[in-house]
């Protein structure tokens, strides 16, 4: 009688562990599916922000461009001649000496505020003067949202490294409009 | 670290005109000149860190436009006479004027590298320009006078500064603070923020010069460009001036270190004229007293009316003896009008409507003195 019932206990605590795994199997693959979707979503925006820039933004930071006027666009130089120029200027709120422990640990004391006297939300890309590599490009920023936790892309020795940002200022549509180079030093303790 | 970062958001609400004024909630226990150096009753701790608030000229306010046929010299739609084109052929502008204000509570130095660009060669005269080659001679051309939160306040200086290639040009600028004020609230807590209408100090740059007009430029032209034309700017600032001071001589640009080489002198640009819109009336002497710019160059002009009144619509009666000297206008009122407003309290307004040749007209509300 032991046995059976012993048994049966066996199989309905079975048949409950099987219950239990396959929950948690489906908590598990919707957790995942919500991560790859995210993670998704991160490439795309990333993939289609480096493709704007790729199209429309210098490579050189702080690149003014030269338009020779021709026939062509003579008249589209015209048009633009009155009006004021959009983007033209943009508040940096920010330091200019970033401190890491060491180029794997976001930045002790790196400070960006895209402040509240802009009109455009922005994101920056660092890179070092001599090489131009680039170390660190940051996530969109609203105006009056701040970024403190910034953590380099590349790993560089101990040094003192001259970078300079470049703000990338964007629309409502995240085409870029214009951008404006800040030089930096990065300070790598470790 | 944590005590680090609250740090740094303290301090950027401290140098930030109209910021995150919500940080300031915070107490502070003191908070010393300049804001770069602020202790906290143990919650935030000082760290050198030292943020800056300043507004700089993004690319798009600094393209070029590059004209070696004169073709903007047309409107659009018209025709222009080959003299009209004439005077537009070879000429270099940028879009906008580049706006550089010190929003920050200290003065700080601003710098900004810049450096020609692409296959064109950058010459130092206008007389170079015409040699044979694709020649550019480009210059910044900083404000003279303190432009502040508008590049619409821009006025020309005379002094270029010549922009080449190779290791390029700086221009080094000492701006002067925003003016900040010290409050303290009923719990005794200081906040730090901005004086009220308080919008920095700066200068904003405009960029000029010519091409050889004779060169072939198509190869920088169109969808099919094979060579470009252009510059970099990128920007430093610190509050470490490292000695430097702004030449403070007359008519030099407005904040610039002055710079032993590499400038050239341009020629003064024409200034619109303009009337200050208020003014004093002293009711002992009858005298009104104005600021009137008559202009310079091409736009000069000359006095046309001045007429004084209770009111604007009312400034029927014309001023006696006016006269303009440097931009300071005076004039008096007749002696049975001024002996009618000696009644007038002091800090009471009175009006004066002052024409000049071109047109240019303004009703000056003047302060009973």
């Amino acid at each position: 009688m032991d046995k059976p019932e012993e048994g049966v206990q066996n199989v309905q605590e079975s048949a409950r562990e099987r219950r239990k795994t396959s929950r948690l199997q489906i908590v598990l693959n919707v957790v995942a599916c919500i991560a790859a979707l995210g993670m998704l979503a991160a490439i795309t925006v990333q993939m289609s922000r480096q493709k704007e820039v790729t199209e429309t933004g210098p490579v050189t930071p702080g690149y003014v461009r030269g338009t020779v006027v021709t026939k062509d666009n003579v008249d589209e130089v015209l048009a633009s001649a009155g009006e004021s120029v959009p983007a033209g200027s943009y508040n940096c709120t920010m330091n200019v000496e970033w401190h890491f422990e060491d180029s794997g640990k976001a930045s002790y004391d790196a400070y960006v505020l895209n402040s509240a006297f802009n009109t455009y939300t922005v994101y920056f890309d660092v890179s070092l003067r001599e090489t131009n590599e680039l170390v660190y490009s940051s996530p969109y920023i609203p105006v009056k949202a701040e970024l403190d936790s910034i953590q380099l892309t590349s790993r560089l020795d101990k040094g003192e490294y001259p970078a300079i940002v470049t703000y990338h200022l964007v629309d409502e549509d995240l085409k870029e409009l214009s951008t404006v180079s800040v030089a930096i030093t990065l300070f790598i303790e470790n | 670290m944590k005590l680090k970062r609250i740090s740094a958001l303290m301090l950027a609400a401290v140098m930030t005109v109209g910021g995150a004024t919500t940080v300031m909630a915070d107490p502070l226990n003191t908070a010393t000149g300049g804001g770069t150096t602020i202790t906290g009753e143990g919650k935030v701790d000082y760290v050198n860190t030292k943020i800056y608030s300043v507004t700089l000229p993004t690319t798009a306010a600094m393209d070029l436009t590059i004209d070696p046929q004169g073709l903007t010299g047309l409107e659009n739609g018209k025709t222009a006479t080959l003299k009209e084109l004439e005077d537009y052929a070879g000429l270099v502008a940028s879009k906008g004027k580049a706006l550089v204000t010190n929003c920050s509570s200290v003065k700080i130095k601003v710098s900004v590298e810049l450096l020609g660009t692409g296959s064109a060669t950058f010459v130092d005269s206008a007389a170079a320009v015409e040699a044979e080659g694709e020649n550019i001679l480009l210059y910044a051309l900083p404000s003279a006078v303190d432009v502040q939160d508008n590049a619409d306040n821009y006025e020309a200086s005379t002094t270029g500064v010549l922009i080449s290639t190779g290791s390029g040009t700086t221009l080094d600028f000492v701006l002067e603070p925003a003016e900040y004020v010290v409050s303290k609230s009923d719990s005794g807590a200081l906040s730090y923020k901005p004086k009220d209408g308080q919008k920095g100090h700066g200068t904003a740059i405009s960029f000029e010069g010519a091409v050889n007009k004779d060169a072939d430029w198509s190869a920088y032209s169109g969808a099919a460009a094979t060579k470009t034309i252009g510059m970099t700017a990128v920007f430093t600032y610190d509050a470490d001036l490292d000695g430097a001071v702004a030449d403070t001589t007359e008519g030099a640009p407005y904040g610039m270190v002055a710079m032993g080489s590499g400038t050239i002198t341009v020629a003064a640009k024409a200034k619109a004229p303009s009337i200050g819109a208020t003014g004093t009336y002293n009711k002992a002497t009858g005298v009104i007293t104005a600021t009137v710019n008559l202009g310079t160059g091409a736009k000069a002009t000359t006095l046309k009316s001045a007429k004084y009144g209770s009111s604007s619509d009312g400034a029927t009666n014309e001023v006696v003896s006016p006269k303009i000297e440097g931009t300071t206008f005076t004039g008096s009122v007749s002696s049975s009008v001024k002996s009618g407003w000696s009644s007038k309290a002091a800090g009471s307004t009175v009006y004066a409507v002052i024409t000049l040749d071109d047109g240019t007209s303004e009703a000056v509300a003047l302060t009973v003195q």
